[in-house]
């Protein structure tokens, strides 16, 4: 029996934001930006979604009179991207 | 990068993709390490070279030269960092952390080595005792005050602890020797003269920092153009 993939995580742009925020403490918003190479305003979407599924949290604060988005995977973004991954090697790996 | 439906195989090369870019995005720029290495590097040689050509540099102790570049380094490395760093990594605050120590024990070192002598002599002196040498040859004896034996040893110890933790925590091959070596010429500074110390003290600040600074520089520049030219 296959496990059903999140639907939070089974999209290009938020698997690759979580995937990225999975290796570092927190990273801004440009970094990810940067990364993925999206759009800001299609990124800010998706990073709003993850937040409201509780995968990750964001801080917005000014740096020398700049706004800055810092994004940090939360305790639960961590659990659903394990058992994402999980998921997927189910499907790669049905005899196993 | 659009919205798609993602097949399996997919999905696990775009995970594979953004940790990897993540990795790529963290890298030691290796300014800390270079400015220390060169630092310490400097101080030992000039420390040799006193002894060996019978140089007097006056007031002037070369190992202060350590003090005096930790602000200016600490300052650079802040500036490099708030310019640069858009993502922390998990090891960063504990790095920091072992770093920020270890300049607060070279001060503590320093302090020690500085008052201990006094404070020894001014002890013995209120129990009427005094610490002497005598020449075995003439049998002459000359009060001398109470020392911190072969210093730069002691500091050598000390700087492989973060260069170890560093090394071995960030898997930077060329911190983990230059930590092995620093512990090699700490056995030999046991054997040799104060003279020597210096000299080896001065290898260590090049092995330890500056050829792993050179090295995690040249990686940090190569991975900036390579972002550059994604």
């Amino acid at each position: 029996m296959f496990k059903e993939l999140d639907p939070i995580l089974h999209s290009q742009l938020r698997l690759a934001v979580v995937s990225l925020l999975i290796g570092v403490k927190e990273a801004e918003f440009t970094f990810i930006k940067e990364k993925t190479q999206a759009t800001a305003g299609n990124l800010s979407v998706q990073i709003q979604k993850l937040k409201e599924a509780g995968y990750i949290d964001v801080v917005k604060q000014f740096k020398d009179n700049y706004p800055q988005t810092i994004c940090k995977i939360t305790p639960e973004g961590v659990t659903a991207f394990e058992a994402y991954v999980a998921a997927l090697q189910q499907y790669l790996t049905p005899n196993q | 990068m659009a919205e798609k439906q993602l097949s399996e195989q997919e999905s696990l090369r775009l995970i594979t993709e953004m940790i990897q870019k993540a990795k790529a995005g963290v890298h030691e720029n290796g300014v800390g390490a270079l400015l220390w290495g060169t630092t310490v590097g400097i101080a030992g040689f000039l420390g040799f070279c006193k002894y060996q050509f019978n140089i007097d540099y006056a007031w002037f102790d070369p190992w202060m030269l350590c003090a005096i570049a930790l602000i200016p380094q600490a300052y650079l490395v802040h500036q490099e960092r708030k310019q640069q760093r858009k993502a922390k990594s998990h090891q960063q605050d504990l790095l920091n952390a072992v770093w920020s120590i270890y300049g607060l024990s070279i001060f503590l070192m320093i302090f020690y080595f500085n008052i201990i002598p006094s404070a020894t002599a001014a002890i013995l002196k209120a129990n009427g005792e005094e610490i002497v040498r005598r020449n075995i040859a003439t049998g002459a004896i000359v009060s001398t005050s109470p020392n911190v034996f072969s210093s730069l040893s002691l500091l050598m110890i000390l700087y492989a602890i973060p260069t170890l933790i560093t090394g071995i925590g960030m898997n930077i091959k060329s911190m983990v020797v230059g930590g092995i070596i620093n512990i090699i010429l700490f056995f030999i500074s046991l054997y040799v003269t104060t003279q020597y110390d210096n000299l080896l003290a001065g290898f260590v600040g090049i092995f330890n920092w500056f050829i792993p600074g050179l090295i995690l520089r040249k990686k940090y520049l190569k991975a900036q153009q390579q972002q550059l030219h994604v």
